[in-house]
């Protein structure tokens, strides 16, 4: 385990070493969420609800996505489809005595742990700068259901994630599947842009038979206390069904991939 | 002259090669036009899934956003294609191609600054639809001085965040680590999207949409030249701008070529 963490911690450290490269990332987070916002501010200008969100819980909504987009959406697992191709998994993982996954998720904490935390100060201070109405969720039974829906939303994403760059293994460029279903549709189907039931209904419900919706738009519908206790706990039962399959899945695809593997380069 | 017809030639035999490239790779290609194209539409089923709630936003009405929107995609896919090149001086720097480039008869900018990348046309392709299909919803001004216009202020538009993609590329002269300007460069040029009225509630951000990447100038200018919505005083703004960073563009160039040690290949 001590390897483990001693991986976290120089990852850590990795993002600290070019600061202007640390700067403009914590800067560019800040401007995609002051343009959501001004685009919502921009709809609901002289209007009371939209869509059956008021005003302060639809800009509640983009805060979350903002927040949830950096704790959930995002991994490191996305460059591993390089390392794939260029036979760089050789000797950085198949040969050294850890396992992959475990290392990967060790890289991605740092990374999430940083991202949430500007995250968190991003939001507070730019809310206190443009008086932004925020829910505050009291509830401490939803808060805690919350936090576990989105830590398993967080795991949902990396085997997702991991997934699409397992690909490499029998295609030559990953970039496009990765582009499509790893950014457009996630993005657009995890409700990451707007609340998904603005849709029409039929669409709703082929989404939600996707593990999309249960990375972004569950969770904040949870927070915003819209969703009731047993549902919570149904969509529960659900993201670990997705995690489940997900990973197992993760599993078979390595396996498969590592007897077809010839780690060129490596 | 002689450098640029040296330099089309280059490009033509460049562009064929890259053809060659996409068309081994043709599900990756499809996939890619695909995916944009999804983006497209995707997005303007949410406009218009808005405007079934609303008549205007910040002003603009559904007609008026897509025509800029259209505008949008149209300049965004030909950029992508063709223009944004100058963010690929950064690669060149980082893989020590640099001097290779720099050793190509002509001008080491605009071949370092080379871009072709065929998946996107079809964006912009859509984009061009839309534009077009903007006008059967009525409200754009076709004659001729305001489609003249338009054209100039677009060319503007085009060449604009040329120079502003070469500035952008060249902080790699002087950071070993610069991918984050990279990223931040198409972040905030997905601004351009957006009327200019968005800003406003912002001090800082309206100014600097018209100073920092006047992204402003790309879409928002020309789709208010077409709709009739001309302001003389932005047009010349637009123009100075691109005087300006053409300038910074060059100087930034030169600087860096005089401190750069290149590691090459």
């Amino acid at each position: 385990m001590k390897k483990y963490w001693l991986i976290f911690k120089l990852t850590l450290e990795e993002y600290f070493v070019y600061r202007l490269n640390f700067f403009l990332w914590r800067f560019r987070n800040i401007i995609s969420f002051l343009v959501l916002f001004f685009f919502w501010e921009a709809v609901y200008q002289g209007k009371g609800e939209i869509f059956g969100y008021q005003k302060e819980q639809m800009l509640t909504y983009i805060v979350g996505v903002s927040f949830l987009k950096a704790l959930v959406l995002g991994s490191g697992t996305a460059d591993f489809a390089g390392m794939i191709k260029s036979g760089e998994i050789v000797g950085r993982f198949l040969l050294k005595p850890w396992r992959v996954v475990v290392v990967l998720f060790f890289r991605d904490l740092p990374a999430k742990i940083l991202d949430v935390t500007f995250a968190f100060l991003e939001i507070f201070v730019v809310a206190r700068i443009i008086n932004l109405p925020i829910f505050w969720q009291k509830n401490l039974s939803t808060l805690f259901l919350f936090i576990l829906v989105i830590a398993t939303a967080f795991l949902t994403y990396f085997a997702i994630s991991f997934l699409l760059s397992l690909i490499a293994f029998w295609v030559d460029n990953v970039w496009a599947p990765r582009w499509l279903f790893g950014v457009i549709f996630l993005e657009f189907f995890s409700g990451a842009f707007f609340p998904l039931d603005v849709l029409p209904k039929t669409l709703v419900n082929l989404i939600n038979l996707t593990p999309f919706p249960y990375l972004v738009y569950f969770p904040i519908k949870i927070y915003l206390g819209k969703i009731p206790i047993f549902d919570i706990i149904r969509i529960l039962f659900l993201m670990f069904f997705w995690l489940l399959a997900l990973f197992y899945l993760v599993s078979f695809v390595w396996k498969k991939g590592l007897k077809v593997y010839s780690g060129y380069g490596g | 002259m002689k450098n640029f017809k040296k330099f089309f030639r280059v490009y033509r035999v460049w562009v064929k090669m890259v053809w060659l490239y996409h068309l081994e790779y043709r599900f990756n290609a499809i996939l890619n036009s695909f995916g944009s194209v999804f983006w497209l539409l995707g997005t303007l089923f949410i406009y218009r899934l808005i405007f079934s709630q609303v008549r205007v936003l910040a002003g603009w009405r559904w007609e008026d956003l897509l025509v800029l929107y259209g505008i949008y995609n149209f300049w965004w896919g030909m950029m992508s294609v063709f223009g944004i090149g100058g963010l690929r001086i950064a690669e060149h720097i980082r893989n020590g191609s640099l001097d290779r480039v720099l050793l190509w008869p002509g001008s080491g900018l605009f071949y370092a600054a080379m871009k072709f990348e065929p998946e996107l046309l079809l964006h912009s392709f859509s984009g061009l639809l839309i534009f077009f299909l903007s006008f059967k919803a009525g409200g754009v001004i076709l004659t001729v001085p305001h489609i003249f216009l338009f054209l100039v202020v677009l060319l503007n538009a085009f060449i604009l965040i040329f120079f502003a993609a070469v500035i952008f590329g060249c902080t790699a002269f002087w950071f070993t680590e610069n991918s984050e300007v990279v990223h931040f460069f198409w972040v905030w040029e997905t601004l351009a999207q957006y009327p200019s009225e968005f800003f406003k509630p912002l001090k800082f951000l309206s100014f600097a949409v018209y100073t920092v990447i006047p992204v402003v100038f790309i879409a928002a200018l020309p789709a208010e030249v077409i709709l009739g919505k001309i302001n003389w005083n932005l047009i010349a703004g637009a123009f100075l701008a691109t005087f300006i960073f053409g300038l910074l563009a060059r100087a930034m160039w030169r600087a860096g070529l005089k401190r750069h040690t290149g590691v090459s290949i």
